[in-house]
């Protein structure tokens, strides 16, 4: 009831925060789609391959890294603000997203890479007619999973300075209020359940049907 | 199209060499099997010829064209390229995947799709029931044909077979084979066909090249190989059963003697004008036809002997497996063992007797492939 009450009363401060906790989310997410794709397209590369393998073992480390010490070493070099919130999300969420289209690009089977360059396929084209197809769900997964921590993260951000709904949960953690604890802790779950709902549908329109039995 | 081999060369490392001076020309439109152990360089020969594999000296020549004149993307656009079923792709249905390289010539779609439900017909699947099935729901089999279609797709005059068969097994393996003959008379492409399986090679070559350690022991037309191998090596590959591989390259229509005398029963013989028979001509059975010389079956002397003279011939008929003119020896062979006559009647699709295919021919020509290898 408390925090009902506390959420109708302060409607227009929470609704900031969720529209802040959202940009730094997709701000820092789209930007980890697209770089992790592109450093996974290239570590992959033929030539590459001692570079694709230690991306992989690097990247597969640092999932283990907890994200408040990602979040505290960027403020260390960047100060507060959201910024470098930004920064350390990206970061964060590159991980799963490299880890995930690498392996995935790595484990197409050099039988069918061979076949498509046999029947007079440009590298190029190998890569986007054969390899990336093939990797999407994996990639999807990851891409999916890069979300979910992303929005999670993005409340401990709060700690330096980057707005959001994490905010709300610091303020009421140092004032032991535990209605707005809870009434910052319930839009971020939504958000990020939300999120992986709408990629979980784009995840199975985008795989091709002959991948998914 | 004829491939011509010229001192060709390939080396992985210095002084290693895969495939060593090989001179060998492939003629136009002939099957012809690189066979030998693994590492012998047949499949590094095969693949030098779509430039997967780079040569490291000499020269191949496509019908007049050196290949290094060749741009190798628009080469590998012009040659059929078929490996073992893995090599579809399992994002795309199998239209796509057969469409992939007329679409990277760019044809327009309704040449496309023309061509592609006529190679679904030729490889036998019927193009509504297929075309819009990914490779996961097919069988081995099934998805074999698919890589066979994709690899004619664009027409090529030169098809490459890599153990397109290998992951098979034997029953499936024998029907792909089967059905492969038949589209190869019926499309007449240069096809080089990489096996490591000798019963493959023989069933489907015209000629083998046999390789090993990237030199060519022997190369010729299938018969010769098996009948007269160059060494001991080619005799080894053959194995010690070569006499009666040799039988599954002739067919039963070379060997059998037509026509000869048999008891016509139109279903009023009586047992006494056949035993009549049996004994003015000295033998043991005799097949019977009816009015219009379809077999019926046969009967032995010694059970008509038991038999009264008036009983219908009919009672007595013994039922037998035939033979077909096209079928091979080999077949033949197993079907006599398993009767365990001296012979076995040949007939044509309406059950027609033509004649009678013997044992003892069948010993004969075993008894030359052998002969052959003590000279």
């Amino acid at each position: 009831m408390e925090v009902l009450e506390y959420m109708v009363e302060n409607s227009g401060y929470i609704m900031e925060r969720f529209l802040e906790h959202i940009f730094i989310f997709l701000a820092s997410w789209s930007m980890a789609v697209v770089a992790g794709i592109a450093i996974a397209i290239f570590v992959t590369r033929p030539g590459h391959r001692k570079a694709g393998k230690l991306v992989l073992s690097i990247t597969g480390a640092t999932q283990a890294v907890p994200s408040i010490a990602v979040i505290a070493l960027v403020f260390l070099f960047m100060g507060i603000g959201a910024a470098p919130a930004v920064v350390a999300l990206f970061l964060y969420s590159l991980v799963p997203v490299v880890f995930n289209t690498a392996s995935g690009l790595m484990n197409v089977s050099m039988k069918m890479k061979e076949a498509a360059k046999g029947m007079g396929m440009t590298n190029r084209q190998i890569l986007w007619k054969v390899e990336m197809p093939v990797t999407v769900p994996t990639m999807l997964s990851g891409i999916r999973s890069s979300a979910t921590i992303n929005i999670g993260t993005a409340a401990i951000a709060a700690s330096i300075g980057a707005g959001g709904l994490g905010e709300i949960i610091f303020t009421g953690l140092r004032m032991t209020k535990g209605p707005m604890i809870i009434a910052g802790a319930i839009p971020v779950t939504f958000l990020a359940i939300a999120v992986d709902i709408i990629l979980g549908f784009s995840e199975k329109a985008l795989t091709s049907k002959g991948l998914r039995t | 199209m004829s491939i011509e081999f010229k001192n060709v060369v390939k080396e992985y490392e210095v002084g290693l060499r895969a495939v060593d001076n090989l001179n060998i020309s492939f003629e136009d439109k002939k099957l012809t099997i690189l066979i030998g152990p693994s590492g012998c360089g047949k499949t590094t020969s095969l693949k030098m010829i779509n430039r997967l594999i780079e040569k490291t000296s000499g020269e191949i020549i496509v019908d007049g064209t050196s290949l290094d004149e060749i741009d190798p993307i628009r080469l590998r656009r012009s040659i059929g390229y078929v490996i073992q079923e893995i090599g579809l792709f399992p994002h795309m249905t199998v239209f796509d995947n057969i469409a992939v390289t007329p679409r990277l010539m760019k044809w327009d779609e309704s040449r496309i799709k023309k061509h592609v439900c006529d190679l679904l017909d030729l490889v036998n699947l019927e193009p509504s029931d297929y075309s819009e099935k990914f490779p996961a729901q097919l069988s081995g089999g099934q998805r074999q044909r698919v890589g066979v279609a994709r690899g004619l797709a664009s027409d090529p005059k030169i098809v490459l077979m890599d153990e397109p068969f290998g992951a098979i097994d034997p029953i499936n393996r024998e029907k792909l084979q089967d059905g492969f003959l038949e589209i190869q008379s019926k499309i007449e492409k240069t096809i080089i066909f990489v096996t490591h399986d000798i019963r493959e090679a023989i069933k489907l070559g015209d000629k083998i090249a046999i390789l090993n350690n990237g030199k060519l022991v022997q190369y010729a037309d299938t018969m010769t190989v098996v009948q007269e191998p160059a060494n001991e090596f080619v005799e080894d590959l053959l194995g010690a059963d070569r006499a009666l591989k040799g039988l599954e390259l002739v067919r039963v229509r070379e060997t059998y003697i037509p026509g000869g005398k048999w008891i016509e029963d139109s279903g009023d013989c009586r047992v006494k004008k056949a035993k009549d028979f049996l004994i003015d001509e000295g033998r043991k059975f005799a097949y019977v036809v009816d009015g219009s010389k379809r077999l019926k079956g046969y009967v032995m002397l010694k059970q008509l002997n038991k038999a009264s003279d008036e009983e219908p011939l009919k009672k007595h008929l013994r039922s037998i497996e035939t033979i077909q003119p096209l079928s091979n020896l080999m077949e033949a062979m197993s079907l006599i063992m398993n009767t365990g006559l001296s012979s076995l009647p040949v007939v044509d699709d309406k059950d027609r007797l033509l004649g009678i295919l013997r044992f003892k021919d069948l010993v004969n020509l075993v008894g030359s492939y052998e002969s052959s290898d003590e000279e």
